[in-house]
């Protein structure tokens, strides 16, 4: 005992990860205290010294309300102009700005005036929940969602504004105002009750003891589920008796006018049971008319709006595909609606109930009983097709009549009737099965009229003629059958297959693409292929504009940016079609990889009708390849960041032992020359004095190069080496680097190689020759005395290469592609001194900035080593004859 | 010639001063130091010097500066002394006025011999009225010939052109703008591959290894001189 109040006690300290707390106040009907007793609520919070703001509360007039209300702060109301009324509606970003700790909010169902930024009020309230301010809120019974049939069936009222059911059962708290029946009516008697004047009747004749106590029980059985819920959760929190596994409601619906009826009972059941659910439909490939179309995306839209998954499957067989999914879902629980009663489901396997429970072990089966039909307005569009199709079946009868005819004098008399059938097939194929049986009675009419004795009359005489008849019409009911189903077969694996197609495309492009920029571009041109959509690819221009891949800025009008910006920040859908600023023409789907968008899609009809429940679950699918694209891109982006700042670190420490070792040694050879002779004098013979001073110039110079080396690698490394290309002749810079050279080759035979007549290199001729002077000084380093030292330039396929060669000590084959690693040299321990180990990697940096490569060989006769610079010539620039002449 | 020219070196580092004043001294010239842009520009003007030495970086105006207010009242030779890796400060050295350019850290021979060239220069004032003679060339700017080991050399009229413009300042740098300025014409400065195509000829017809050249120096990213000591 004292262990669960302590930890009711933890419970109620825990951190609200910054997302502020809902309570419902809940009623039965419109009367029953619920306004009045949220602003009691808001008074005693008021009293505990917490920051109070009402944002909207409705008093009707009531003067106890209104005394109530008058004594907490309120936020104004905005006004705006629709169709030249004035509308008052809840000031959210007011609200917003204000931060309170906890803000009023009456009639959590509103609906808000249109150019609202949400279509209902329950929207304003999410955001100002994740804005971490509490909200106090009321709302009737009869506007959940999920109760919508049976209010309609208890009161014969059908409600407009509805609520998704888990805004309530996400509430923190739910609180129950209860009125008994008999209380209510006798306030609406005495006028407590607010009635407006136009619904009066309408009002009266729903406030009767029936409906009331009916509203009542719908307003218990909530609170108490809710109750339930809590409990239950509680209860895991504790981390006791957790049930094991929840499960899962699958609900199964065609596409017909129970679909939608079928959704709002899931949605209950699955809210009594606290289950998970999923508005499953398979797609057999049989042919849906447009209202049945209609049904389904209603339904889907629906369960989505409910808390539901949309799953759609392509598959033959409904029994067997919904128990597969069932078993892959752990579904406890099938809800279907009950098949049509034909006598051909009677006759093979009794519906679809009865097969499912015929199937399965262990897995529930509810069955909702069917509702007559509520017809849904018909789409003009459908209508002309339709009416086209039977037209169709009219003419082809004309036309085959009138081709019998021809061929009658010719044809056996049975025979004629296949003319006939080809014109049932041919409608049949073109259009559905109903214009394909219209087709085949016009033709047996035609037929019988026209060619069975006697004509011009529809009596038979013979009996066969009959038996004729009867098996042509079978024959032309079962093509025509056949004939339609392939077709929507047909039809039906295509747009599966353009599904996937898509799908796969997509990957396709988005696989090659490296980067973000690349990412987006392919994307882009991807989505502008689709014919019946505009569709952007955008991304985020600085902190309010909008980019596209191109990296142009797409200037958007208000109402478009206004979604645009609220789809961004809270990673949701916005715009046309969904319930957060609809007024535009623009549905945006954020891309995004862990919650945090990446890129968002703007999406348009282009004739501007809203987007089809199929295009936005395509779109929506298309999204993952991409935001999973985007995602890798970013990452690889962020590792080779990564790779580089490790890269830079080691090259600082290698750098700085560099430094202080390889600098040092000049230093020290300068000074102790130095030194000796300021120190000894005349007391060092003639000949040795001078060699100890040119030996000190000599280190000065080696000292020099390392220098010019370490600025180069720094110009390198910081990516600040801009090319100053010139035309220039490669034996100026041969000439140039043995030029400076002069001391360090001084000891050894150089040969020069280069011939007159080379093409001019278009390059940063002190670059390359820097590189020059790296090869031919490590190539000196390492010559034995006297050793013969090869500079040669030659032009090989579209380069010029520079060729050193040395008769030094070589480099072993496993080792060459190691030396223009930096520091390479160092690496090597005492070796080290020699040089820094810039120099190679240098050259390779220098070298690579033209485009050029560095190749590593044996020298001559396979003696030594040969280290060729080779760069990428130009086409050379035109000569006027005159120009040099 | 006459040994005892004053020469005035503008350089913030005592150091160089000291190494360039015991050197100069040593034969035979007159020098005169300053630490500063300022005291530079006075002492000019004061002692008269027949070659000035400037470092390009001073620590209270840019040497370029230096070299521009100079130039408004003295045509006095000036030696710029300048770091490695920047030929677009040389150029523009030499756009103000400078008359040749060494380029830090260097030897002393190769700077003694500028600042002889530079000196000589200067006490025969402009166009040399004599052949320019350097081993076995000889390039005679009256009669427009050129001769080497006293064969006649046959150059085309931009070859020609070319080497006379180097002939009539013998061992100081042209910037390769320059050369292209005067001889092709101000549209065509940024056709550097004319002038390279055109000094290759040159040496082709002196005999001179474009590695290792006697008559026709390059200078790496600045422009030619023509060997004159």
């Amino acid at each position: 005992m004292s262990d669960a109040v302590r930890a009711d006690a933890l419970l109620a300290q825990l951190p609200r990860n910054g997302r502020g707390r809902l309570k419902v106040f809940l009623g039965a009907a419109p009367g029953v205290g619920k306004t009045y007793a949220m602003l009691q609520a808001a008074h005693a919070q008021v009293r505990q010294g917490v920051k109070v703001l009402a944002g909207v509360v409705e008093t009707h007039g009531r003067a106890e309300t209104e005394a109530l209300l008058g004594g907490l702060p309120q936020q104004p109301l905005v006004r705006s102009r629709y169709r030249g009324v004035t509308l008052e509606e809840m000031d959210l970003d007011g609200l917003l700005q204000a931060a309170p700790r906890l803000v009023l909010v009456d009639e959590l169902a509103h609906s808000n005036a249109p150019g609202s930024r949400h279509a209902k009020r329950w929207q304003d309230i999410q955001e100002l929940l994740a804005a971490n301010i509490d909200v106090y809120t009321t709302v009737n019974v009869q506007h959940l969602e999920s109760l919508n049939d049976q209010v309609l069936d208890i009161t014969g009222v059908q409600v407009r504004e509805t609520l998704p059911d888990w805004v309530l059962q996400e509430a923190d708290e739910l609180v129950l105002i209860d009125l008994p029946p008999r209380e209510l009516l006798e306030r609406l008697r005495e006028g407590k009750v607010y009635v407006p004047e136009q619904a009066r009747a309408a009002i009266e004749a729903f406030f009767t003891q029936t409906n009331l106590t009916a509203l009542r029980e719908l307003a218990m059985q909530t609170a108490a589920a809710q109750v339930d819920a809590d409990l239950a959760q509680g209860y895991r929190r504790l981390g006791q008796a957790a049930p094991a596994l929840r499960g899962r409601l699958l609900v199964g619906v065609d596409a017909d006018a129970q679909a939608e009826r079928l959704v709002r009972h899931a949605s209950r059941v699955a809210e009594r049971r606290h289950l998970p659910w999923t508005l499953v439909h398979v797609d057999t490939g049989k042919g849906r008319d447009e209202s049945g179309r209609q049904h389904l995306q209603n339904a889907q839209l629906l369960a989505e709006r409910l808390g539901g998954e949309v799953v759609v499957l392509r598959a033959a067989e409904v029994a067997k595909t919904l128990i597969q999914h069932a078993a892959e879902r752990r579904a406890s629980l099938v809800l279907v609606g009950q098949s049509r009663p034909l006598l051909r489901r009677r006759l093979f396997g009794g519906g679809l109930g009865p097969r499912l429970l015929r199937d399965t072990h262990g897995l529930e089966i509810n069955v909702l009983d069917r509702d007559q039909a509520r017809p849904l307005p018909r789409t003009r569009g459908a209508g002309e097709w339709v009416w086209f199709d039977y037209l169709l079946a009219l003419f082809a009868t004309i036309a085959a009549s009138g081709l019998a005819s021809a061929v009658a004098s010719v044809l056996a008399l049975p025979n004629i009737s296949l003319v006939f059938l080809a014109a049932v097939l041919l409608v049949a194929v073109r259009s559905s099965l109903g214009p394909a049986l219209v087709c085949a009675a016009l033709s047996f009419l035609s037929y019988d009229f026209l060619f069975i004795p006697p004509t011009f009359s529809l009596t038979i005489y013979r009996e066969e003629d009959v038996l004729t008849l009867l098996f042509f019409l079978l024959m032309a009911a079962l093509t025509g059958n056949l004939a339609a189903r392939q077709r929507r077969q047909l039809q039906a694996l295509r747009d599966t297959q353009e599904e996937t197609g898509e799908l796969l495309d997509l990957s396709r492009k988005l696989t090659a693409a490296t980067d973000r920029q690349a990412v987006l571009t392919a994307a882009a041109q991807h989505l502008q292929g689709w014919r019946d959509l505009q569709v952007w690819v955008l991304e985020r221009d600085g902190d309010h504009g909008w980019k596209d891949p191109g990296g142009h800025a797409v200037p958007l009008a208000d109402t478009e940016r206004a979604a645009a910006d609220w789809a961004w920040q809270h990673d949701q859908p916005a715009g046309m079609g969904t319930g957060t600023l609809p007024a535009g023409r623009w549905w945006w789907l954020p891309v995004s990889a862990q919650a945090r968008p990446l890129a968002l899609l703007g999406v348009r009809e282009r004739e501007g009708r809203p987007l089809s429940v199929q295009r936005r679950r395509l779109l929506a699918a298309l999204s993952q390849p991409l935001a999973q694209a985007l995602a890798r891109a970013q990452l690889a982006q962020d590792l080779e960041a990564a790779r580089l700042h490790g890269e830079t670190e080691q090259l600082r420490s290698a750098l700085l032992a560099s430094v202080s070792h390889d600098l040092r040694t000049p230093l020290t050879a300068m000074r102790g020359g130095i030194d000796s002779l300021l120190a000894l004098g005349e007391a060092i013979p003639r000949a040795d004095r001078e060699e100890l001073l040119e030996g000190t110039r000599d280190e000065a110079e080696r000292l020099d190069r390392y220098i010019q080396n370490l600025l180069d690698m720094t110009r390198l490394g910081h990516g600040a080496l801009k090319l100053a290309r010139d035309w220039v002749a490669p034996a100026d810079i041969v000439g140039s680097a043995l030029n400076r050279l002069r001391a360090v080759l001084a000891p050894l035979e150089v040969v020069v190689d280069v011939p007159a007549a080379l093409p001019l290199l278009y390059v940063h001729a002190a670059l390359i020759e820097q590189a020059l002077i790296n090869v031919m000084e490590n190539a000196a380093r390492f010559s034995p005395a006297h050793g013969r030292l090869l500079v040669s330039a030659a032009v090989q396929a579209e380069e010029l290469c520079l060729a050193v060669s040395d008769q030094g000590p070589g480099i072993p084959e496993a080792e060459r592609a190691q030396i223009f690693d930096m520091f390479y040299t160092a690496a090597r321990g005492d070796r080290g001194g020699q040089g820094t180990g810039l120099g190679l990697a240098i050259c390779q940096g220098m070298i690579g900035a033209h485009g050029g490569r560095i190749l590593v060989d044996d020298g001559v006769d396979g003696q030594g080593t040969c280290i060729t610079l080779c760069l990428p010539l130009q086409t050379q620039p035109g000569l006027e004859g005159e120009a040099l002449t | 010639m006459s040994q005892t020219a004053t020469l005035l070196v503008i350089d913030d580092e005592p150091q160089i001063r000291k190494f360039l004043r015991i050197s100069l001294a040593s034969q035979g010239y007159q020098v005169l130091e300053a630490g500063t842009g300022a005291d530079g520009l006075s002492q000019a003007a004061l002692g008269r010097p027949d070659l000035v030495v400037l470092d390009l970086g001073l620590p209270d105006m840019d040497g370029q500066q230096v070299l521009r207010e100079l130039r408004e009242w003295t045509q006095v030779p000036v030696l710029v002394l300048s770091v490695r890796a920047s030929e677009a400060q040389k150029v523009e050295a030499l756009d103000n006025g400078a008359n040749d350019y060494v380029t830090k850290p260097f030897g002393i021979q190769e700077f003694l011999a500028r600042v002889r060239a530079l000196l000589r220069q200067g006490s025969t004032a402009d166009a040399p009225a004599g052949p320019l003679s350097i081993g076995g060339l000889l390039i005679d700017l009256g009669l427009r010939r050129v001769t080497l080991d006293a064969v006649e050399v046959s150059l085309t009229r931009k070859e020609y052109a070319v080497i006379a413009q180097l002939a009539r300042y013998p061992g100081r740098v042209i910037t390769q703008q320059q050369l292209l300025k005067d001889i092709w014409g101000p549209t065509h400065v940024e056709d550097s591959h004319y002038l390279r195509i055109v000094v290759g000829h040159i040496r082709q017809k002196l005999g001179d290894d474009p590695t290792a050249p006697r008559y026709l120096i390059t200078e790496p990213g600045v422009g030619y001189r023509l060997q004159a000591l």
